[in-house]
């Protein structure tokens, strides 16, 4: 049978505070204490003395008792209005045996370790969970989420105090960027879940523990993931109350380095390495000789100053030679603000001996500079012609070299005038740039556009689950020459070595044939270098962890003037040089992100320990993928260096870098208002600064506390306080 | 004798000694100088003469003497004295309140009125006896008027300790019986008795001819109930103590007291009996001389 749903309900908005009730005892003691406190003195006039008592006893008895009902009635009235009473007429009041289920969900972005004192604001968002878990009746359940990258689910509606609290304190904040639509969706997912399966908690609230930094509330979104963002929240917002706990503060100034690059990767050993560091405050105080401290491989090489604008960048640049091959770790620490996670930034440098360089040939020959590659040889590695000390090592080979040598070996890969490529060509094509190899196409007279469209792939043209290596999409050969090409203001890094060096001429190279390459739309592909009338010539993305290249003409004569032409040598190598840092790219990572990295199927069976930069030690495993073994490690939330460390020496040990995202670096907060205006417009949701028990502040979005009787009742205490007095006064007491 | 010494204030008797006690009745004189003496045609012997003060009988001026010697005396007889004032004196507990506004107890505030007042009868040649009592009669020097005689009442009113209870209307039977001699009965008492006790006392003593004065000797406390905290009353003269809060009760306590002092004004209004408040807190040289000014 089911019981009648009540019209009316009465409830307490802060029930903990009705233990203060007790207090209505005081009157009641202190009048006791009273009779047992008096003076004494003797007395003559005794019999006038007893004859007003007599006349007066029932009246005084009276009196005492009116002011003690008063005084008693004050204090449960105080009592009862800071216990703030409500009547719910929506009938959802608590009945015995029901329970709340509240969830909190922590800002897990790093801004939350900003600590102006003595505790972080991931600090202060966990002791706000402990005293909601506290200060909460017993039948009440908690969610502990985390908003991260991803939201991490860490508790799901459980019941155990002890344990929550447990999980609350093992909390650790991520340097993450924190990202809050998918938070939503998860957070209504979890609460109709927990409808589903436990109905006894009927009613849910959820807390999001933040300081509402703008990056993470005001999410950049499309409109319509912005739409479904919308509707996610306000289907949340019927379903709990949402209450933002504010733990951060309106204006916090903040400098971050922002990036750190070698200027010219990649970093050889035995020659000097520049590295460039950027930094950037976000605040409004200026920072006058700010150090900025170079660390390499743990220990402190070099300390410069520089003087950082409010709200403006700059640049430091270290120079250091890495006598060794071999993987180093650098880290630059500019100390001195209250965030410390983004004062430091890691970079992880493979240093070279050598590049090692192979040059596909398609149209091999026996003759100097007649094969498709010659060429492109040479300008490769044109001291090496001279004095056999030159950085790039190239070997040139016939097409059968992709699958018959160990590509992984290589750190670039030139094919020039490839006719066509078979499917396994494409794998181990793929395979190599997932594995951050580089891989730039001469094309020719010899290429068949559709094979290379239909065996390697465009990207954005799904190929459903197959490879997509090629930039752009090879049309039909073009026979019209080009003398003037557009070097779209030299923003790609290829072309950023030719600003202000006009005579090499690079803008004056001949192309006569090319093919038509169409870019797709949506991908990352990137023009570098165009004709005059803005047609792509040499255009290039990123596949996996490695780059791809693809030059629309040949690396012989015939085609253009190209090889012939001075801009030849320092075009190719910087292309070689911008794909072989893929091998940089990949051992340097953004938090959350994977680490990856292949090895030789001999080591296959060790099993390799990463070594976090907090100290742990995480046991990482080997896959087998082809011939090499794989690893890939997810639990990459901290910055700083990881290791990855083998038993045997011999296998050398494989360093990583992971760093935060800058963008987390700005502390611009969004105020409740905009957040109002801006984010959630017309979703009810109530802001707090101290933690408040909401046990029936609101429900489905009523805003209970608008009953107003605590108000009622302070109007009470008023009279009643007036009333004390007048009776004290007409009393004599 | 020279705590009991303490009780005149030479000062204060100074200023008092130009207003006589006289008698406004008659009272058992030997002449008919001062005092009008119900003795009519008794004849008196001449004793000696004394200087004129302003206000003296011109009656007795002795004309002879000033046509000798240019200056006026007044004849003195033997039984001038013809007056007899007996002062009543309230020693019992009650006696021994005394409040933090007081500066006297309201016995040694009696002990010195009455101090005064014999020192005033006996310097003007009359009789002054006194009477200490609570329930009993606990001293009694008879009336006399030598000068000599004031050493004995000093010393009597010394030795009377305030100790036990009080029962006023009975000793006034008591005393009535007692004092033969018609004269001025002064009572310096709290008066805390049955009023209608006090009545019948009195009038017993008007009926035997007494000119009575009461002086009623009030602590401030006693008459304006000034407490404020909570108080424990411990009741002098065995009464049992009493727990209250003053401030609740001062004004059924001043409504009490109020009509016990109407009721006792009309007792003395009705018996013809001179009724003399006297608070302890206020100058008995005031009092005294307002009330003696009166009299004339």
């Amino acid at each position: 049978m089911l019981s009648p749903t009540p019209l009316f309900a009465f409830g307490w908005v802060n029930l903990p505070m009705l233990g203060w009730l007790a207090a209505a005892a005081a009157p009641i003691l202190i009048q006791l204490l009273s009779r047992r406190k008096y003076r004494e003195t003797p007395w003559a006039a005794m019999e006038f003395l007893r004859a007003a008592v007599r006349r007066r006893s029932r009246r005084i008895r009276f009196e005492q008792w009116l002011l003690l009902a008063v005084r008693t009635l004050l204090i449960v009235l105080v009592v009862s209005a800071v216990a703030e009473p409500y009547v719910d007429s929506s009938g959802m009041a608590l009945s015995p045996g029901q329970g709340v289920h509240r969830v909190m969900v922590f800002d897990g972005s790093y801004s939350m370790a900003y600590k102006p004192a003595d505790k972080t604001r991931f600090d202060r968002a966990k002791e706000l969970a402990r005293r909601i878990v506290k200060e909460s009746p017993q039948s009440d359940a908690f969610s502990l989420m985390l908003m991260s990258r991803r939201p991490r689910v860490i508790v799901n509606a459980a019941l155990d105090r002890a344990a929550i609290l447990r999980e609350i304190d093992d909390l650790r904040l991520p340097h993450e960027t924190a990202e809050l639509p998918p938070v939503v969706a998860e957070v209504r997912r979890m609460i109709d879940e927990t409808r589903e399966h436990n109905p006894r908690l009927d009613r849910h609230e959820v807390y999001f523990l933040t300081d509402l930094q703008r990056m993470t509330w005001a999410p950049k979104l499309s409109e319509t993931a912005r739409a479904e963002f919308l509707r996610q929240t306000s289907e949340l917002a019927k379903s709990a109350a949402l209450i933002v706990h504010d733990v951060g503060r309106p204006h916090a100034d903040n400098l971050a380095i922002v990036d750190l690059r070698p200027a010219d990767p990649p970093v050889m050993a035995g020659r000097a390495a520049s590295l460039r560091v950027s930094l950037k405050d976000f605040g409004r105080r200026a920072r006058p000789r700010q150090n900025v401290d170079l660390l390499v491989d743990g220990r402190r090489i070099a300390r410069k100053e520089v003087d950082v604008s409010p709200g403006g960048s700059a640049e430091v640049e270290f120079s250091y030679l890495f006598d060794a091959p071999g993987d180093h770790s650098i880290e630059v620490a500019a100390p001195g603000d209250a965030l410390d996670i983004d004062n430091h930034r890691f970079l992880a440098v493979p240093v070279r001996r050598e590049i090692r360089v192979l040059c596909i040939d398609g149209r091999p020959s026996g003759e100097r500079f007649q094969g498709a590659a010659d060429y492109l040889a040479a300008a490769l590695a044109p001291r090496e012609q001279l004095s056999g000390n030159a950085r790039l090592r190239v070997e040139v080979s016939a097409e059968s070299a992709l699958l018959e040598r160990n590509l992984a070996d290589y750190d670039c890969l030139f094919l020039c005038n490839v006719a066509r490529f078979s499917v396994g060509e494409a794998h181990a094509l793929n395979a190599y740039l997932q594995g951050g190899g580089g891989v730039i196409f001469f094309l020719g007279d010899r290429v068949r556009a559709e094979s290379y469209n239909r065996e390697l792939g465009v990207a954005g043209q799904g190929r459903g689950g197959g490879a997509e290596i090629l930039p752009a999409r090879l049309g039909e050969v073009v026979y019209r020459p080009q003398f003037r090409l557009d070097p779209l203001g030299y923003r790609h890094p290829i072309l950023q070595a030719f600003r202000g060096r006009g005579q090499s001429g690079l803008l004056t190279t001949p192309v006569f044939n090319y093919f038509k390459l169409s870019p797709p739309n949506d991908s990352s592909t990137t023009t570098v270098l165009a004709t005059a009338d803005c047609v792509p010539l040499i255009v290039e993305r990123r596949v996996g962890q490695g780059r791809v290249v693809l030059v629309a003409t040949s690396a012989e004569p015939g085609w253009s003037a190209l090889p012939l032409w001075p801009s030849f040598v320092p075009l190719v190598q910087e292309i070689a040089a911008f794909c072989a840092a893929g091998r940089l790219q990949r051992c340097n990572v953004m938090v959350g992100e994977p680490l990856n990295a292949s090895f030789p199927t001999s080591v296959a069976e060790t099993a390799p320990r990463i070594q976090a930069p907090d100290g742990r030690e995480h046991p990482a495993r080997l896959r087998l993928v082809g011939d090499r073994a794989a690893l890939s490690f997810a639990d990459t939330a901290l910055s700083g260096i990881y290791v990855v460390q083998f038993d045997s020496p011999l296998d050398g040990n494989r360093t990583f870098a992971v760093n935060v995202d800058p963008l987390e670096s700005d502390l611009a907060r969004i105020e409740p208002e905009e957040l109002r205006a801006e984010v959630w417009p017309e979703v009810p949701f109530q802001h707090q600064t101290v933690w408040q028990d909401l046990d029936a502040a609101t429900v489905g979005g009523t805003d209970r506390s608008e009953s107003g009787l605590h108000v009622v009742l302070l109007y009470c205490v008023l009279g009643l306080l007036l009333a004390d007095t007048f009776f004290s006064w007409k009393f004599g007491h | 004798m020279e705590n009991a010494r303490q009780l005149l204030d030479p000062a204060m008797l100074a200023r008092l000694q130009g207003l006589p006690l006289r008698a406004r009745r008659i009272v058992e004189g030997y002449v008919s100088g001062v005092h009008r003496s119900p003795l009519r045609g008794f004849s008196v012997e001449f004793a000696e003469h004394r200087d004129y003060s302003p206000g003296d009988d011109l009656r007795y001026l002795d004309w002879k003497a000033f046509g000798r010697t240019d200056k006026y005396y007044l004849k003195r007889f033997e039984e001038e004295t013809n007056l007899v004032c007996h002062l009543l004196l309230d020693v019992s507990e009650s006696m021994r309140y005394q409040s933090d506004a007081a500066p006297l107890s309201k016995l040694d505030y009696a002990r010195r009125a009455a101090a005064a007042l014999a020192y005033l009868v006996l310097h003007r040649q009359d009789s002054v006896g006194l009477v200490a009592f609570d329930g009993e009669v606990r001293a009694l020097v008879r009336a006399a008027g030598n000068p000599s005689h004031l050493n004995d009442i000093l010393g009597a009113m010394e030795d009377a300790a305030a100790e036990r209870k009080s029962a006023i209307g009975p000793i006034f039977h008591d005393l009535a019986e007692r004092l033969k001699r018609r004269g001025i009965v002064v009572v310096l008492s709290d008066l805390f008795d049955e009023v209608e006790s006090i009545a019948v006392g009195l009038k017993h003593l008007r009926h035997r001819r007494h000119e009575v004065v009461l002086m009623h000797v009030l602590d401030p406390a006693e008459v304006d109930f000034p407490f404020d905290e909570m108080t424990l009353f411990r009741g002098l003269e065995d009464s049992a103590d009493v727990l209250a809060d003053p401030p609740a009760i001062r004004g059924a306590y001043r409504a009490e007291f109020g009509r016990y002092l109407r009721r006792l004004q009309s007792v003395c209004r009705a018996a013809a009996v001179d009724y003399v408040p006297m608070r302890t807190d206020r100058s008995l040289e005031v009092t005294l001389s307002n009330y003696l000014a009166s009299r004339d």
